[in-house]
């Protein structure tokens, strides 16, 4: 079976600071991944090798069974890259073009539509699917950081990709839009069939969607198992990671204790 | 001496390395033109912002300075009875330097800023990632409308200034007693179709410099506010020397005597 993602020994240093040090990761069809880690592991930096926006130094990265990185044709590195939609951590959507126009945007530049009114019918549907209907006009500084998630999440989904890679898309959100975000990205999964990579160091978001959990820490995935087997993982990784994220008032000691 | 020599050495090597990352940006945005996908409705967005964006500045500053030109010109020709020359010369010196260098310098400072700031706030964003994401090349789809634009629309503007400041002149000169029939007869005398060929070059050269300066230094911006500050202040120091720069050899080349 041909994974939608497969991920040997990769490798990748900015300057002296090594950052990835022999990642290992395989995500299949129409599952869940959810890659976990504290800040500056190098989570993002594996998204970013996967969607082709950054090279590694050594490694393999195979997507739907083809290496992006030694794609010598552009059309053909194109092609693979509209397989993939990408969430990026701020929506990272064009400041200058309205909601409509940044969803019709790979419709019209990627998949080479031009027909106003299939291009209109399709938004509506990415719009409605991500609960966004009545903003189309709005631009992106005029939306809430929900809003744009969902917005985002429209515009990286609009040219049915089926794989999707999400960088941190509950952070900086409100626990309760956080949830929503959550709930929108697992049932859109669920529906469409899609392959998710979830980069997140958020456990509730990662328990409550993912399918499989991938920890990583100093450059290496350090445990990857079902998000049932994490409280019985006693790696101390694992441990210290999920004892780091547990309410501030179990921690905190008070002085006269 | 050797701190001098190396800090010398180091500052000679900066500089070539960024007009060599100019030269690059500027075959990667031609390349891009022919090859790469870009839009059009950019394109004429992009028009609107530097042409009809920049009128009203090109306006006030040629208008004044085709004034000041007659006021110091003026009062030299009455002394060396010269008077039925001032609109020609005027007019020369207009088409040839000060419309071009002066639209150059005034679109740098506005759009020059305007587009460094945009593409490294685009950088800081992810949206320049968005578009690689999409598939698309990044320099091309944001290099190109802005790169076109400005050369297509830098000599409108020159010729723009140049109505506006050659008419600023004649309100001074008409104002003190030269009559309008003796200052276009002059204009006409003096002024050659090559002289306004001159102008429109010296145009479309400065809109080249100042689109891959901007574009260049926003697409090299560090990441962060500092990076975003700094790429838009390198835009218009560089933009602005290689105008000077090039209006020199620009002039030798076209107008300099044999």
């Amino acid at each position: 079976m041909a994974f939608l993602v497969e991920i040997e020994d990769l490798k990748k240093s900015f300057g002296p600071q090594v950052v990835l040090d022999g990642v290992n990761l395989i995500l299949e069809g129409g599952t869940i991944l959810g890659l976990m880690g504290p800040s500056g592991c190098g989570k993002t930096t594996v998204l970013r090798i996967i969607a082709g926006l950054t090279m590694p130094d050594a490694g393999r990265v195979a997507v739907f069974g083809h290496s992006l990185l030694d794609q010598e044709n552009p059309e053909a590195a194109g092609a693979l890259r509209r397989q993939i939609g990408v969430v990026f951590q701020g929506g990272a959507l064009f400041d200058s073009l309205t909601v409509e126009e940044n969803i019709a945007f790979p419709l019209r530049y990627c998949l080479g539509m031009t027909a106003g009114e299939r291009i209109s019918v399709e938004v509506r549907r990415a719009l409605s699917e991500v609960d966004l209907e009545g903003v189309e006009d709005r631009y992106p500084s005029e939306l809430s950081g929900g809003m744009r998630k969902r917005a985002a999440i429209a515009r990286a989904l609009v040219y049915r990709p089926e794989l999707v890679l999400l960088d941190e898309p509950t952070t900086g959100l409100d626990p309760e839009t956080a949830r929503n975000i959550d709930r929108l990205v697992l049932s859109l999964a669920r529906q469409l069939n899609l392959g998710v990579l979830v980069v997140t160091h958020d456990l509730t978001s990662a328990f409550g969607i993912c399918d499989r959990i991938a920890l990583l820490d100093e450059g290496r995935v350090v445990w990857c198992g079902l998000p049932s087997q994490w409280d019985r993982a006693d790696h101390p990784t694992v441990r210290r990671f999920a004892s780091g994220m547990l309410p501030i008032g179990k921690e905190v000691r008070h002085p006269e204790q | 001496m050797k701190p001098f020599l190396f800090w010398l050495g180091a500052h000679t090597l900066r500089l070539f390395q960024r007009l060599g990352l100019f030269v690059f940006f500027l075959g990667h945005v031609i390349k891009g033109f022919f090859r790469g996908v870009w839009s059009r409705r950019e394109l004429m967005d992009q028009m609107e912002r530097i042409g009809v964006g920049s009128v009203f500045m090109v306006s006030v500053t040629s208008a004044f300075v085709g004034m000041v030109l007659a006021v110091q010109t003026l009062d030299q020709f009455v002394r060396f009875g010269a008077t039925s020359y001032i609109g020609g010369v005027l007019a020369l010196s207009l088409v040839r330097e000060m419309s071009p260098v002066l639209t150059g310098l005034v679109v740098t400072g506005r759009v020059g800023a305007a587009m460094a700031a945009e593409i490294s706030s685009m950088k800081v964003t992810e949206q320049l990632d968005a578009l690689r994401a999409f598939g698309l090349d990044d320099v091309t789809f944001v290099g190109v409308p802005r790169f076109i634009a400005s050369m297509l629309m830098l000599p409108l503007l020159t010729i723009y200034s140049f109505v506006v400041g050659i008419s600023g002149g004649f309100l001074y000169v008409y104002a003190h007693g030269v009559s309008p029939q003796i200052f276009r007869r002059s204009v006409e005398i003096l002024l050659e179709p090559a002289d306004l060929f001159g102008g429109l070059l010296k145009g479309a050269l400065f809109g080249i410099i100042i689109a891959v300066t901007a574009c260049s230094e926003g697409f090299h911006a560090e990441t962060g506010a500092r990076g975003v500050g700094s790429a838009t202040t390198q835009a218009v120091i560089w933009g602005n020397m290689l105008i000077l720069v090039f209006n020199y050899i620009m002039s030798a080349f076209l107008f300099g005597g044999s």
